[in-house]
């Protein structure tokens, strides 16, 4: 038996971003909330979501990575 | 109906009816402030209509009104018409439908909205004047929330 060494794990950097996903469920829970008139909830994901892409951004703007 | 004047805020000397066509948010928020008398009396007048103004005839009766939400900035993106068959799943993954116009949307989206609720006072305009250029007078604003635009 073989144990894995840390060559078998996948590059991190290789790896698709949950960011978008994570932006799609927050978009989609929030309409959701708004729809049965739950406008704390919805309100709370969108700020959320608007904290995430910021930090993305900046993020980003730092590395020069897009 | 004889609205008051405003004798205090930003927009003074305007009537509540004025103000939720000029800045939507400033009025609910006002809302919950201890208003009094007459404009205490007026604004609980106000608000059930201002939240529950029916899409116009004209736009057919199948129709709902979709709240499309801003994730990156935070508040309302947009507003639109769409066929309420549409609207029945409870629109799309960054939307919601009411069966009516709700000028609260964006300040109960985000509290200090003023894009979002220059975009809901320009679709009400649109749907109801044709075009976002029309010029709200204080006797267009007041007569618009006197006449019966409003689902029960």
């Amino acid at each position: 038996m073989r144990l894995a060494d840390v060559s078998d794990q996948p590059d991190p950097a290789a790896l698709p971003s949950p960011v978008p996903s994570f932006l799609e469920a927050c978009a989609r829970l929030a309409s959701e909330a708004a729809m049965r008139g739950d406008f704390v909830r919805a309100r709370e994901l969108i700020e959320k979501a608007a904290r995430v892409t910021e930090s993305v951004e900046r993020s980003s703007a730092k590395t020069g990575t897009p | 109906m004889n609205w008051t004047a405003l004798p205090f805020s930003k927009h003074r000397g305007l009537s509540l009816p004025q103000a939720l066509f000029t800045e939507p948010g400033w009025f609910f928020w006002a809302f919950r402030l201890p208003l009094r008398e007459s404009l205490g009396y007026e604004a609980s007048l106000l608000y059930p209509r201002a939240t529950r103004i029916r899409v116009p005839q004209e736009a057919g009766d199948q129709t709902a009104v979709e709240y499309v939400l801003d994730t990156r900035a935070g508040g309302l993106a947009a507003v639109q018409l769409v066929p309420e068959a549409v609207g029945g799943d409870g629109g799309g993954s960054r939307s919601f439908t009411k069966p009516y116009i709700d000028l609260s949307i964006p300040s109960q989206l985000a509290p200090f909205d003023k894009t979002g609720g220059r975009i809901i006072v320009d679709f009400l305009k649109v749907s109801y004047f044709g075009s976002t250029g029309h010029k709200m007078t204080r006797e267009r604003c007041e007569r618009f929330f006197d006449t019966s635009h409003f689902r029960g």
